[in-house]
């Protein structure tokens, strides 16, 4: 599918536009970032249309409910076995993999995490880098990073390499490029794609050759870097072993071709045993992809040992906290470290469907993101984030290792809002929304409640006062209308109607 | 910088206290083996289940590859040495996968990667594969075509049951599961296969098994 009449410098022009309207995004707060999304028809549909898409495939992978339903009991207790033992994994995992040959780096911060992948690269003379998908490598703004310090890092997953190229950043954790459609993503490959030889790639709309281009263009890149870089979805303690899970053959490409290997991984992804994983990995892709397996499990144990002819010479492990021990400490937000990044709450959220992944201006989007950017960025700087939830609850029916995401919500609007005495391991940034406006209407509502005359008082000055309620009431009321009060309120009404009062202390029947 | 670890660890440890014991979940029984399923999945995979015996393997491969006109590379594995010699008496274009190949020619000049699988997954069409000096990692993801040879005889129901089987032996550098050719849906959901991997994969099912007539 080639157009006839097409001009370069417009599409130049168009790719340029997509990048402003990007950045200028970025730059705004998270309720102008969603209005202006929500008025964008085009992206509305790429969400709505990739979502639904997402939730058809899941559905139909886990056709046996009860099968479903046990796999996640499995998931959650491994999650929350791995969890409990943490540090003790932790120090297991570091000890099997250095006796493997894999050097293993701490990393209490993002900058730290970025500093050991530096001097890695630089103690080695490194200067191209491969990078295959990597949630934390995007948390930490590693490309960022070392573009700085003069390294180029190339995204290689197809939708992390096309994001780049359009100077963007992944809109969801599993689709990073979920939000481009494919005539955006033709004009962005011909306008800013270099093939090896210089020249740019031929203007294409059809999904396989856009692919063979961007392949022909990487397999160079993994055939030459000097240092490959991954994620891991899983570490497993007790055998020194890092997982990944992909489709591409860009994970095993990056881990595999350049002399150095370094994976990057939050400190909350091990398990202890080998048996842990099947189930963990069967859960994932199905919630994921609703695929029963991805194309590629890559479990890695060890650099190239003597007499083998291929694999890196060298293999780091970075352990990147940046907030989690403090996750992990807190006795209602702690599930948030069973996460294995799937993806299947954003992918059923009504929110997320709506606005889209850059709304939410952070690494994660969607219900997860809403639980973990606040605490890792502070209430103070991402608080409003959890404003963006109807507590509809799909999300936790989603999950497949059942993290109560409304309940974690929830309990993060309360922290938000905490007068409780700061102490040293708190979310950052606590109690920074609380207004005093809402603070005394709350106050008063729980009042009324507790006292039988400040109730009535309250309901009878609702009533007869009904026609001096104002009719706007700031957003609320931008998409609804205002409630009227009853002329006469429901007690009024029963005692009219001869409706004796309930004795108190009678059973209640359910 | 070890601060960070200690620090990283004392921090865990204080969170330690405040759990209960988490509940153990028994795993699932495992499903029946079914070569049926796992030729679907595969062929569900964009992959091609090419069905043989022990007698006629080298002479399906052969032929196929004959027919398409490309380069081999193979492994020292005992199929891999099979191969070689078969592929060299037909004339075909072969050559060992050793030092003598360069990264850049594998990547450039080598159509054809040989592999075999230690065992199959039925539940999800998987193909396991250990590699090691006699099993190169790269000769599975590389070339275009990846061919995979797998016995009936050690096809296995699930993921779970190939780690009971495995018991505590010593993990090989890279235990790969491998379940078609590579892939992508990252431009607007559509698929497209061949996304840095191979393009095409085929498995070579070698039914040892057979009941004798």
């Amino acid at each position: 599918m080639t157009v006839q009449n097409y001009d370069p410098a417009l599409m130049a022009a168009q790719v340029d536009n997509d990048e402003k309207a990007f950045a200028d995004l970025r730059q705004r707060h998270f309720k102008a970032r969603a209005k202006l999304s929500l008025e964008n028809e085009q992206l509305r549909g790429s969400f709505l249309g990739a979502t639904d898409f997402l939730q058809a495939k899941r559905r139909a992978v886990f056709e046996d409910t009860s099968e479903l339903e046990h796999l996640r009991d499995r998931g959650e207790a491994i999650r929350q076995q791995s969890l409990a033992q943490l540090p003790d994994l932790l120090e297991t995992l570091e000890k099997n993999l250095t006796a493997n040959g894999i050097q293993v780096h701490w990393a209490e911060t993002a900058e730290q995490a970025c500093a050991h992948v530096h001097s890695i690269l630089a103690a080695n003379n490194a200067r191209t880098v491969v990078k295959g998908k990597s949630m934390v490598s995007e948390e930490i703004e590693l490309n960022h990073y070392l573009e700085k310090q003069g390294i180029e890092c190339l995204e290689s997953d197809m939708g992390e390499y096309l994001v780049q190229l359009a100077k963007e950043m992944p809109s969801h954790i599993i689709m990073p490029a979920i939000h481009k459609t494919t005539a955006q993503i033709a004009r962005l490959m011909h306008s800013r794609a270099e093939r090896s030889d210089g020249q740019p790639v031929p203007y294409t709309e059809d999904v396989d050759e856009l692919i063979g281009n961007a392949r022909a263009i990487l397999r160079d890149k993994f055939a030459s870097a000097d240092a490959g870089i991954s994620g891991v979805n899983m570490a497993i303690a007790n055998t020194g072993t890092l997982c990944l899970v992909e489709n591409e053959g860009n994970g095993r490409m990056s881990t595999t071709a350049p002399p150095i290997h370094i994976a990057i991984t939050g400190i909350e992804k091990v398990v202890a045993d080998l048996a842990d994983v099947p189930d963990l990995l069967s859960l994932l892709t199905r919630s994921a992809t609703g695929q029963h397996i991805s194309t590629y499990f890559n479990m890695i144990s060890s650099p190239r040992k003597t007499g083998e002819l291929d694999g890196p010479e060298q293999v780091h492990l970075v352990l990147v906290d940046n907030g989690r021990s403090r996750m992990f400490n807190h006795p209602q937000l702690k599930p948030t470290l069973q996460c294995i990044r799937c993806g299947a709450c954003m992918n059923h959220c009504p929110v997320y469907a709506r606005i889209g992944g850059h709304a939410y201006g952070s690494t994660y989007p969607g219900p997860i993101g809403q639980v973990v950017t606040p605490q890792m960025q502070g209430l103070d700087k991402q608080g409003e984030l959890v404003s963006a939830c109807t507590l509809n609850g799909a999300c936790g029916e989603a999950c497949p290792v059942r993290i109560p995401l409304p309940k974690l919500i929830r309990e993060l609007r309360h922290e938000a809002n905490s007068t409780a005495p700061a102490s040293e391991l708190d979310i950052p940034g606590k109690g920074s929304q609380r207004h005093l406006g809402e603070a005394v209407v709350w106050k008063g509502w729980a009042l009324a409640h507790q006292y039988g005359p400040v109730y009535r008082s309250m309901t009878w000055a609702l009533s007869r006062g009904r026609s001096l309620m104002p009719h706007r009431l700031g957003a609320w009321t931008a998409t609804r209308t205002m409630p009227m009060p009853a002329e006469k309120s429901l007690h009024e009404l029963a005692k009219a109607a001869g409706i004796q009062q309930q004795p108190s202390g009678v059973e209640d029947p359910s | 910088m070890s601060d960070a670890r200690n620090a990283i660890l004392q921090r865990l440890r204080q969170g330690q206290a405040q759990q209960a014991k988490p509940v153990e979940v028994p795993l699932r029984s495992p499903s029946q083996v079914s070569l049926e399923d796992f030729c679907e999945h595969l062929q569900n995979a964009h992959a091609q289940v090419i069905h043989c015996r022990p007698s006629d393997w080298l002479s399906t491969v052969v032929q196929r590859l004959a027919s398409h006109g490309t380069s081999l590379a193979c492994g020292r594995s005992a199929e891999g040495q099979q191969l070689h010699q078969a592929a060299l008496e037909q004339g075909l274009n072969v050559c060992w996968y050793d030092e003598q190949l360069d990264k850049q020619q594998l990547f450039d000049q080598v159509d054809v990667g040989f592999s075999v699988a230690q065992a199959g997954l039925a539940a999800t069409g998987s193909l396991v594969v250990e590699t090691g000096p006699d099993e190169p990692r790269m000769l599975s993801l590389v070339p275009p075509l990846s061919i995979v040879l797998l016995r009936r005889s050690t096809l296995l129901a699930d993921f779970n049951a190939y780690v009971q089987q495995r018991g505590d032996a010593a993990m090989p550098t890279n235990l790969l599961l491998i379940s078609g050719p590579s892939k992508t849906a990252d431009i607007q959901q559509t698929l497209a296969y061949g996304a840095h991997g191979p393009k095409e994969l085929w498995v070579l099912l070698v039914n040892d098994v057979e009941e004798p007539a």
